[in-house]
């Protein structure tokens, strides 16, 4: 497990170096000048000259990206904002904190909400509670959720005066951004659970724990939703790392200060070192979170451990694992 | 040759279509999703005829008024005519959506081919591109390629198709991977087809299935990406009605004019609804195994 584990960590090395590349080539093809940007129309000729000479603008796009990756490589240097002159690190380090937080709080809402609903239609197919469930989660999937936001803004905040619009320091503040975020995200979680403790319930082993006289309630939880439990974690962790880089709207309607309110602010100044690390920040942490899911899945199941123990997949051992965790 | 021997594949390809056709309309929620994408298809062609006034008829004596018989859906801080706008809206929206969705699957589709027919080395590195892209939250790969180019229809669709292209790579590569070794495929080339013949004629027409679907739910996923991007203020300059543009304009009279960010959310939501529920039909009548 700890050789998978190293393995994935050395995999993430060219995914990574092939983000910044794709990253930094958009980057360089935008249009407009930074040094225009930064001093705008008070600077002179010669010094927006001395500041693209500075910042090294004038170099080739080889020349840059090497020496940008090498700053990244060898000091964590993800380069100095045009705005406030601050390491980019910095300030993606002080708003990640509240991105996860309102990530992480969101997806749990989500899971909770998704997973309850998911189970009791799956286990009463066809009844009204399914249908209605169904039916809400495709709203719930076909909402955009910057309108969420800004329906909830309109109910709780202007018209019934309860719950405040913007910020994200105190607990009542969490209320409507948390649930704009995880509304929609609740709705796929729960689509997920549905479908996948369908096809779980169906198996003979189900029946066969039914037939043995174990309570509903047993069989549900603890043979059922254990085995049907890998793609809805897995769709878990793929809603925390989507939002880590796409609470984007939800951050910039709420006026939350996170990674990707200060991404969008820093792509509407053309701050290109914010938005270039923001992007590398953002799909280093989606990886880490992709790896942990997928260790998690493994702890779980015992048929995927079994193929991370050697390095190939153990036919002969997988299907008797198989067979164990089925009962 | 008998001809009914050569009619054969034909009619029973026609008999497998019509199949799909009635599994699809037996679906309710298919039905209702066609009937949603129908009337707003309407609404974008026929624009110009139900559009009560023009998109950008403004008249500041009737700004900001609430939805009324004259004014349907009322009107917003330009004194504009709200429903005009969703009608004439709809033209925008849709049209980024289907561009976007038909550039992601023309490239996705293509790459997903390669790399399943070809593997080896070539499906390595086609594949770690695709990881790469993966990597980055496809909104935030959106955002960051309409920043790098200027507003606009088509630089929109790219920006939209590009961050809805991996998916496609991924599922018509398994797709290709498990037909390539078939026997149908080994006799089209031992009868001298060509690589670009055979992936063409023989192998896509089998991995068609899943592309459809994905298609479908792109277009509902195309809808909301292009709306946000808008939303921000990446998208559609003004003064184009656009969904997503509408609802960000209205923002700032949230609180003196609800009808001004209600009704233009409830024309992406039904568009997206419309878009889900078929591409749910779609699937369920492709393969009725994925039911559920």
């Amino acid at each position: 497990m700890f050789k998978y584990v190293l393995k994935r960590l050395v995999m993430m090395i060219p995914v990574l170096i092939g983000v910044s590349l794709v990253i930094f080539t958009m980057v360089f093809l935008t249009p407009g000048d930074a040094a225009e940007m930064i001093l705008g129309d008070l600077g002179t000729p010669e010094d927006k000259a001395l500041l693209r000479e500075e910042l090294k603008l004038d170099e080739p796009y080889l020349v840059r990206y090497i020496d940008y990756i090498k700053d990244l490589v060898l000091e964590g240097d993800l380069g100095t904002s045009y705005t406030t002159k601050r390491p980019v690190l910095n300030e993606i380090l002080e708003r990640f904190p509240t991105t996860v937080q309102l990530a992480g709080m969101s997806v749990i809402l989500a899971s909770v909400i998704g997973i309850v609903a998911g189970i009791i239609s799956a286990t009463k197919q066809y009844s009204i509670f399914d249908n209605i469930a169904t039916a809400v989660s495709l709203f719930g999937v076909s909402m955009p959720n910057f309108w969420t936001g800004l329906m909830l803004i309109l109910i709780f905040s202007v018209h019934l005066e309860l719950l405040p619009s913007s910020g994200f320091h105190a607990p009542r503040y969490w209320i409507l951004p948390v649930v704009t975020l995880g509304a929609s995200n609740a709705a796929s979680i729960m689509r997920m659970t549905r479908s996948s403790m369908l096809e779980v319930i169906r198996q003979d082993y189900i029946r066969t724990a039914r037939a043995k006289g174990q309570i509903e309630r047993v069989v549900i939880m603890k043979h059922a939703l254990k085995n049907a439990s890998i793609p809805i974690l897995t769709t878990m962790g793929l809603t925390f790392s989507k939002m880590l880089g796409g609470a984007v709207l939800t951050e910039s309607i709420f006026a939350i200060a996170g990674i990707g309110k200060l991404m969008v602010d820093a792509i509407k100044l053309r701050n290109t070192p914010v938005v270039q690390g923001g992007v590398i920040f953002i799909a280093f942490a989606v990886s880490i979170v992709n790896l942990v899911i997928d260790i998690i899945c493994a702890y779980i199941d015992p048929r995927i451990k079994s193929q991370y123990v050697s390095g190939k997949p153990k036919k002969k051992k997988q299907a008797k694992e198989g067979v164990s965790a089925n009962g | 040759m008998d001809s009914s021997m050569t009619a054969k594949p034909n009619s029973k390809n026609k008999g497998q279509s019509m199949d799909v056709l009635r599994r699809l309309f037996r679906s309710k929620g298919a039905v209702v999703g066609l009937v949603i994408i129908t009337v707003l298809l309407i609404f974008a062609i026929f624009a110009d005829f139900i559009a009560p006034f023009g998109y950008d008829d403004q008249l500041l004596s009737r700004r900001l008024q609430a939805p009324s018989s004259e004014h349907l859906l009322g009107t917003d801080d330009y004194g504009r005519d709200i429903f005009s706008r969703i009608v004439y809206g709809s033209r925008t929206s849709l049209l980024i959506a289907l561009l976007s969705v038909a550039f992601s699957s023309v490239i996705g589709v293509a790459i997903g081919c390669i790399a399943g027919y070809y593997g080896g080395r070539t499906d390595n590195a086609i594949m770690r591109f695709i990881d790469i892209l993966l990597a980055i939250p496809s909104i935030l790969l959106a955002i960051s390629i309409s920043a790098a180019l200027d507003p606009g229809v088509i630089n929109l669709v790219v920006a939209v198709g590009i961050g809805a292209m991996p998916p496609y790579a991924r599922i018509v590569r398994a797709s290709v991977m498990s037909e390539r070794d078939k026997e149908y495929i080994e006799a089209a080339r031992s009868i001298g087809a060509n690589d670009f013949r055979v992936l063409i004629k023989h192998v896509l027409p089998n991995v068609m299935a899943p592309i459809i679907v994905q298609s479908t739910m792109s277009i509902s996923t195309a809808i909301i990406t292009a709306a946000s991007l808008s939303f921000i203020g990446l998208g559609i300059a003004p003064p184009t009605p656009e969904w997503g543009s509408m609802l960000s304009a209205g923002r700032a009279y949230i609180r003196d004019a609800w009808w001004v960010v209600t009704f233009p959310g409830l024309a992406i939501m039904s568009a997206v609804f419309g878009f889900n529920l078929l591409g749910d039909g779609l699937r369920d009548a492709l393969d009725p195994k994925l039911k559920n």
